[in-house]
């Protein structure tokens, strides 16, 4: 869960570590030591939600995209 | 092919032999209204002659490029003949050997300097204000591998490329937001009259050409091809760098951008 | 027969027949390899060759990416492929390779220009992670780009590469000290690749763009009004474009740089000469 988080608000600041979640996820499962089930929601839910993000996220919206990203998480580890 | 310089004028300064014919030539073909500029009347008109063959807009004017006078006639004859200046390239220079540097006289550092640096600084003095007026222009100085390897047989020679090409970058730096762009080509062994002249042996260039990674020193009609592109607009986003065309030479493995 | 055309597609039609015909293409008979080819500098590269008579690989790990930029590639020529591959992952290089010579019977250009920029802090907080993804893919990636493809160029005669580094690698660039530190590892490999392969046939360069207009470089600046701020403060008041990095690398690529290899081509519109910074 505090893995995700980490990942996506990075994601949202950075455009560059966006394309790495978004394409070499593989690298990032690897390198945060994700679970089966965290690697799951990075490469679905995660990444259609990336797929969608503004380039660049303006730094206005951090807290509100973060937020949103946060409940994105919240909810596929529930289900 | 044959139009990335259309409807350019350009001047070619030291365009009578090697690489500055191969550069007329080219531009000629390429559709660009030509104006050389030498010293060498005989060869500059064999360069007419050849250009000719290509395209009708192409004229000569005698210039030293040491006299400011000299320099401004030429900028004024280029204005009358065309109505404005385009690119600029500045390949006048004289190589002469010296001995080392307490040896060196004050008329071979003179003669030196007058033309390679201080004939380009008027060149360009001349032009800029022209191609300010018409929205903007290239200007290509070729300076030598010499400007930064030190090449041992000529000290006022190497330090008046190695000053070249430091005015590039401060003249691109100062006009470059008025619309100019100004470039460096560094040649390094090209096949030249110059070259075979100075290296006073047919011995000598062959034991350069075994050295040489690729077997072979460079032709005038590859340094015309590196001109060329920073003379065209697809060099749009080139000012104040330095292409050193040596064929891999890389003597010293000196860096520079 | 009549057919009817529209006046903006029959111009756009008799451009490209005017450059099928008329124009040797500068790239014609070439089998062009394109890291990082299906976005910003490496997508205009795609188009760039293509129009040159150029056949193109187009690699990418971005798949959106691939598609969009086949789709647009293909109004240009047929003459491209793609390959989905990550140049950090060894087996996917060799792979990428072995394919195209196998298709295409030979490799003449290879342009380099998957890269990756994540921003970083200071050197203290840098994190072993941050620093392996990016050197991961710009640097130990394309250093076995060029690996697997010099013996191939070498075998078929020769050949040109072209890396694309950044000015960061010559002026450093605080905000990810990794990012420029691997592009100034470029530079230097394209040196000593030279070094080794111009006598063998193979010319290899460098370009090193400034700040071009790209969705890396618009994502990078972190707020869209950051990069008007740099072009602002730029010699030309603008940033570059992605085509114009493109002719560069078509020059480095075609013939017509024939006495060119182990050189670093700087292309930042005069912003260097200029005092200007990243």
């Amino acid at each position: 869960m505090d893995k995700l988080i980490d990942i996506v608000n990075r994601a949202i600041e950075d455009y560059g570590f966006r394309q790495i979640a978004q394409w070499s996820p593989e690298d990032v499962v690897e390198m945060w030591d994700l679970t089966n089930e965290e690697a799951g929601v990075l490469t679905g839910p995660i990444k259609m939600a990336l797929d969608m993000l503004p380039i660049p996220v303006e730094p206005d919206d951090y807290i509100s995209e973060k937020a949103r990203f946060r409940q994105i998480i919240d909810k596929a580890l529930r289900t | 092919m044959a139009d990335r310089l259309k409807n350019k004028v350009a001047i070619i300064v030291g365009g009578a032999t090697g690489i500055g014919r191969a550069t007329a030539l080219r531009f000629v073909k390429e559709g660009a209204m030509v104006m050389i500029a030498d010293r060498n009347v005989s060869e500059m008109e064999k360069t007419l002659q050849l250009s000719r063959q290509y395209g009708s807009d192409v004229d000569q004017v005698v210039v030293d490029v040491s006299k400011w006078n000299q320099v401004e006639n030429m900028v004024d004859v280029t204005m009358r003949r065309y109505g404005r200046v385009d690119v600029l390239v500045n390949l006048a220079a004289v190589l002469m050997l010296t001995g080392p540097l307490v040896e060196v006289e004050e008329r071979q550092w003179d003669m030196i300097m007058d033309i390679n640096l201080k004939g380009s600084f008027f060149t360009m003095k001349a032009t800029i204000p022209h191609m300010i007026k018409t929205g903007g222009g290239s200007i290509i100085n070729v300076a030598s591998s010499a400007a930064i390897d030190a090449f041992t047989r000529s000290l006022p020679y190497n330090v008046s490329k190695a000053g070249l090409q430091h005015l590039t970058n401060v003249a691109a730096g100062e006009y470059t937001s008025q619309g100019i762009r100004i470039n460096c080509v560094i040649p390094g062994s090209v096949d030249t009259p110059q070259a075979r002249g100075s290296t006073q042996s047919h011995e000598s260039i062959k034991n350069s050409m075994l050295r040489h990674p690729m077997g072979r020193i460079g032709k005038p009609e590859e340094l015309a091809n590196v001109i060329l592109f920073l003379a065209s607009d697809e060099a749009s986003y080139v000012s104040g760098s330095t292409y050193i065309a040596d064929g891999g030479a890389q003597n010293s493995g000196r860096r520079n951008y | 027969m009549i057919i009817s055309v529209k006046k903006p597609d029959l111009d756009k039609l008799l451009i490209r027949l005017y450059a099928h015909n008329n124009m040797p293409g500068r790239l014609n008979n070439k089998v062009c390899l394109i890291t990082g080819g299906a976005s910003g500098i490496g997508r205009a590269v795609t188009i760039r060759f293509l129009e040159e008579g150029g056949t193109v690989v187009v690699v990418d790990r971005n798949r959106a990416a691939i598609k969009e930029t086949l789709e647009i590639a293909r109004t240009v020529s047929t003459k491209v492929e793609s390959i989905e591959a990550d140049v950090s992952k060894l087996d996917q290089v060799e792979n990428m390779i072995r394919s195209t010579v196998d298709k295409f019977g030979h490799l003449d250009v290879l342009v380099n220009g998957a890269g990756v920029l994540v921003l970083t802090q200071e050197a203290e907080h840098v994190e072993e992670r941050e620093w392996d993804l990016i050197m991961n893919t710009n640097l130990k990636g394309l250093f076995f780009c060029c690996k697997y493809a010099l013996p191939e160029m070498v075998r078929s005669g020769g050949g040109s590469i072209v890396n694309i580094a950044s000015i960061t690698g010559i002026q450093g660039y605080s905000r990810s000290l990794p990012y420029s530190v691997s592009k100034a590892g470029v530079i230097h490999l394209t040196f000593v690749l030279a070094n080794q392969y111009t006598r063998r046939g193979v010319r290899v360069n460098a370009v090193a763009p400034g700040s071009i207009d790209t969705h890396q470089a618009r994502g990078s600046s972190q707020s869209v009004g950051a990069l008007d701020i740099v072009a602002q403060n730029h010699p030309m008041k603008r940033i570059g474009k992605a085509s114009e990095m493109a002719e560069v690398i078509l020059f480095l690529a075609s013939e017509e740089s024939s006495f060119i290899s182990g050189e670093t081509i700087l292309a930042d519109g005069g912003s260097w000469a200029g005092g200007g910074h990243v």
